[in-house]
């Protein structure tokens, strides 16, 4: 279980979800339907999910005078889905993605990833929209803790 | 996203209040220190960022720290939450806000006008999800 098996544990379960919205993965840009580059999103892209992850701690506590055993590595953070949405629009369509971007992550979800499970550690949060230069922006924080088998 | 400061501390009961009252004030203040951290804009990096330090620039973010104790009016600036922990009891609820009107851009990431997706630099998020993790750090320590 590494840290990529993480994300992609993550990553597929909101993808699985078929929300319906683009998705802009980690150093990734965003791409309309079609799969093309959109370099600048405007409205007719609006709205779309932007993902990140947040890695808060990695221990192994096998190494605290144990021996190896199942379970001893302990990765937890939180993985952030910001919905982006039109500046100048009622914010209540943006909560609304956000409050489902979040039943897609209901607490003590498990998923099964490499060398190891995912569990998701409380109900995510959905955060006070905001405005930046060019949009309404809602983030929703999934704190999960993954633990190898 | 944060356990509370009973459930993170084994045999809690055990404690003392005194001691209960240092993990709290310890565990909040290491919180409060991590995410103080300061780092470097990305003016001056070349665009490289640290996760969970706080971005300074002109210094408009990390002197916008208001910190209060209940419903207070509470105090400002970068020091502002080692007053209001020092004085804390393990009941009380601290609000520790970050006024300046790019905090939330900085924190959670923004658009630029260009176009171009910033990611957050989570200052406040990473450290708040440790809070566990210091609780029991700090806790160790009263049980030596």
């Amino acid at each position: 279980m590494n840290e990529e098996d993480i994300a992609n544990g993550l990553g597929q379960a909101l993808d699985d979800a078929m929300l319906g919205y683009p998705i802009v993965w980690e150093n990734r840009y965003l791409r309309d339907g079609s799969g093309n580059l959109v370099e600048t999103p405007n409205k007719a892209q609006m709205p779309y999910l932007v993902v990140e992850f947040v890695r808060t701690s990695r221990r192994n506590r096998a190494l605290v005078g144990g021996v190896p055993k199942k379970g001893s590595q302990v990765s937890e953070g939180f993985m952030q889905i910001t919905v982006v949405s039109e500046r100048d629009a009622f914010s209540s369509a943006a909560t609304g993605i956000a409050d489902d971007v979040a039943d897609v992550f209901p607490p003590a979800t498990s998923i099964t990833i490499t060398g190891g499970k995912i569990t998701i550690m409380d109900f995510p949060t959905v955060i006070q929209g905001f405005p930046d230069d060019v949009s309404w922006r809602v983030p929703v924080r999934v704190p999960y803790r993954a633990t190898s088998t | 996203m944060v356990s509370t400061f009973i459930a993170s501390i084994q045999n809690f009961e055990k404690f003392t209040t005194q001691n209960l009252r240092y993990i709290a004030a310890e565990s909040v203040q290491d919180v409060m220190e991590h995410a103080m951290r300061p780092q470097p804009s990305v003016k001056r990096t070349g665009g490289t960022f640290e996760i969970g330090k706080i971005p300074v620039d002109t210094s408009d973010l990390i002197r916008s720290l208001r910190s209060s104790v209940g419903t207070g009016g509470g105090a400002m600036g970068e020091t502002s939450y080692i007053a209001v922990i020092a004085g804390m009891d393990p009941h009380d609820v601290l609000t520790f806000e970050w006024t300046a009107k790019h905090a939330a851009p900085m924190e959670f990431g923004f658009t630029t006008k260009s176009g171009t997706t910033v990611p957050g630099r989570h200052f406040v998020g990473a450290n708040a999800a440790r809070f566990s993790e210091f609780v029991e750090r700090n806790a160790a320590e009263v049980r030596r």
